[in-house]
């Protein structure tokens, strides 16, 4: 899960792994053969179909993936709307992954369950419970002309609110979990030594639980990001025109229009902005933390 | 990495086989029908698939789908043919019989006596059912005194005011959009074909654009969109307002203006059991006693003339293909999406960013 960044702390891992004796390499040989025949080898066909026009090989799929038009405001759309939602699920996961790593692990096993316990629930029937809640007729507009606020119902559904209320809901377990299980490795005995030398609560936190959990935020930030980035079931059906994914525009180039190359082309630019995106964060959170951790160190 | 599929692929037919053999050891005929899922293959199963298999002997399995061309295609291309019937409706019709994905019909099996007229006849496929794209409105939200009769009242937001869905796909809007600025429901497509066609529609669509909160991609959804009060008027397929009105919500259907869609079912190519699936359609859709039962089950109804011998007439005027209703829709012409949708699909996208 944590293939995304090396914690700039942890310069052992790096070590270990130059060490490791090539004889274990076979331990990989399982995920590394499922992968080459689930992952690698369709995604080399559907780039094999992204470049193929009606005489040899064309970039026209990608001229019309990446030109002018809808479907390039559509893709930058996308990712504006993952890079939100992944930012929004670490502001709101972190403080609730901090209350659950505090707490004596006795008590974290059952708050983790109810952390988890969405996880269970269709992402499809989560949707719909947003379709309820927040409708013309829903649960809060009901609430809101029965206490006088509003004169009439107040357009919720169908709006980017709407999508992010209900995107942030359905990714937020997953945020919360990448980041706990970083915090859970932090070594409390340090803020405990920050106070002894009399630096503030607060000051201990900024300065040492911060940092050390920096990268399993960051790690949050990409998983969710890569997920939000795929959905499409829950922008289409609480959110308006604008929310269009590009994963709904694959889907109707693959199903609907039959055009299989110009549904692969989209499928490849987003495959390589989204690994350009998480590799511009990995390497600018590289290049911050490495200053701050060789201050801090001093 | 091309031999690597190949090897791959060969390895598939060889599993494949295998599997073929012990099918055909064990004597039992049997075909597969892909189908969507839900209470129309629950209906299929209860009043054609067992009684079929009783009489004949012949195994009929349905295999569920939601995107049948595109997986007709997948396995036309790998050449590893799973079903013998699939559902060729919209766009499926033109475009798999122009690549040649599917075996003729054999009309002296399949309709031998010469019941159904031309537009379930075709070459390569039977049209199964019809069902229609009709306008719902919720009676209870109409302005007091005023009657709702079509296209024209559902772009008059002045005079019937309130949200409004439409389905997220420029076929069909197109027509509606037509019909609403004074084009007869018979002259759409002469309009949408003529150069200035695709503007006209969308200068229309243009005006209740700020009308339509929401724009549905899956069936059921502008039937919970009316039933929760969130839209006052929506397209809707017949069956689902209808399945509305037995829950007793204050909901209407609009036939006039509507768009009659068929639901066709084609032999793929290849397919291991093509008589067996020839005799498999002739007693389902084409038999008038089990065709009224489905029609009794869900409003969607047959082309077989014959069953309307056998309905009630309260029983007809709810059907898609009943003479009164069939007198004021359009049929979807899908010969012309299959042409255009690429195109146009691509400017829908674009006008709805807009």
């Amino acid at each position: 899960m944590s293939d995304g960044v090396a914690m700039p702390h942890d310069g052992k891992g790096a070590a270990r792994g130059r060490r490791a004796p090539l004889s274990s390499l076979w331990l990989l040989a399982p995920a590394a053969v499922l992968f080459l025949f689930v992952f690698i080898l369709p995604v080399g066909e559907v780039a094999l179909w992204s470049v193929q026009g009606e005489a040899g090989l064309s970039a026209e799929n990608y001229e019309a993936a990446l030109g002018a038009g809808p479907y390039r405001t559509i893709l930058f759309g996308t990712l504006q709307l993952s890079f939100g939602v992944a930012c929004a699920c670490i502001l709101v996961g972190y403080p609730a992954a901090y209350f659950l790593a505090s707490r004596p692990p006795r008590n974290r096993t059952l708050l983790l369950l109810l952390i988890l316990t969405p996880l269970w629930v269709s992402v499809l029937v989560r949707t719909f419970g947003w379709i309820v809640v927040l409708g013309r007729e829903g649960l809060v507009n009901s609430m809101l002309i029965g206490i006088g606020a509003v004169d009439g119902p107040l357009q919720m559904l169908y709006t980017r609110g709407a999508v992010y209320i209900a995107m942030v809901q359905v990714l937020l377990p997953v945020a919360i979990l990448v980041m706990f299980s970083t915090m859970t490795t932090i070594n409390r005995s340090l803020l405990m030594a920050s106070r002894i030398l009399g630096a503030s609560p607060w000051r201990g936190f900024v300065h040492i639980f911060l940092p050390l959990s920096a990268g399993g935020a960051v790690n949050a930030w990409m998983l969710t990001f890569v997920l939000a980035l795929g959905f499409f079931i829950t922008p289409a059906l609480v959110g308006g025109p604008k929310e269009t994914m590009i994963a709904n525009l694959i889907a109707t180039q693959i199903t609907l229009t039959l055009d299989w190359g110009l549904g692969s082309a989209l499928g490849v630019v987003l495959l390589i902005a989204g690994f350009a995106v998480v590799g511009a964060i990995a390497l600018l959170f590289r290049r911050v933390t490495g200053l701050s951790g060789h201050g801090g160190s001093r | 990495m091309k031999k690597l599929l190949w090897s791959l692929s060969v390895g598939a037919a060889i599993v494949g086989g295998a599997g073929d053999a012990a099918l055909a050891q064990s004597g039992n005929k049997s075909i597969t029908i892909a189908n969507y899922g839900g209470a129309w293959a629950e209906t299929l199963n209860r009043i054609c698939i067992e009684p079929f298999t009783k009489e004949t002997g012949i195994t009929v399995t349905q295999a569920a789908t939601e995107d049948s061309l595109a997986q007709i295609r997948v396995q036309q291309t790998t050449k590893n043919i799973l079903w013998d019937i699939a559902p060729t409706e919209r766009s499926g019709l033109p475009v798999s019989s122009k690549n040649g994905w599917l075996e003729p019909i054999d009309w002296s099996v399949v309709d031998p006596e010469n019941k159904l007229p031309p537009v379930a006849r075709k070459q390569y496929a039977i049209g199964a059912i019809a069902y229609s794209t009709t306008i719902g409105v919720r009676t209870d939200k109409l302005p007091e005194g005023k009657s709702f009769g079509g296209w024209k009242d559902f772009w008059d937001v002045k005079t019937f005011p309130g949200p409004r869905t439409l389905r997220n796909s420029p076929a069909e809007n197109l027509e509606f959009a037509l019909i609403a600025d004074g084009v007869k429901p018979s002259e759409v497509y002469n309009v949408l074909r003529s150069p200035e066609g695709v503007d006209r529609a969308f200068r229309k669509l243009d005006e209740i654009k700020p009308a339509i909160t929401v724009w549905w991609t899956s069936g059921q959804q502008p039937v919970q969109l009316l039933a929760s009060g969130e839209v006052f008027y929506a397209t809707a397929f017949n069956g689902r307002i209808q399945q509305l009105q037995k829950d007793k919500l204050p909901v209407r259907i609009i036939w006039n203006g509507g768009s009659l869609d068929v639901s066709y079912y084609s032999i793929v190519k290849g397919a291991r059991n093509v008589a067996d699936a020839q005799k498999f359609m002739n007693y389902c859709w084409n038999t008038p006693t089990r065709l009224a039962e489905i029609a009794r089950a869900m409003p969607y109804s047959s082309f077989n003339p014959d069953i309307y011998k056998i309905l009630s007439a309260d029983e007809a005027k709810e059907l898609p293909t009943s003479p009164a209703n069939l007198d004021v829709q359009f049929a979807l012409d899908s010969e012309y999406w299959a042409e255009n949708l690429p195109r146009i699909q691509k400017r829908w996208e674009a006008w709805r960013l807009q």
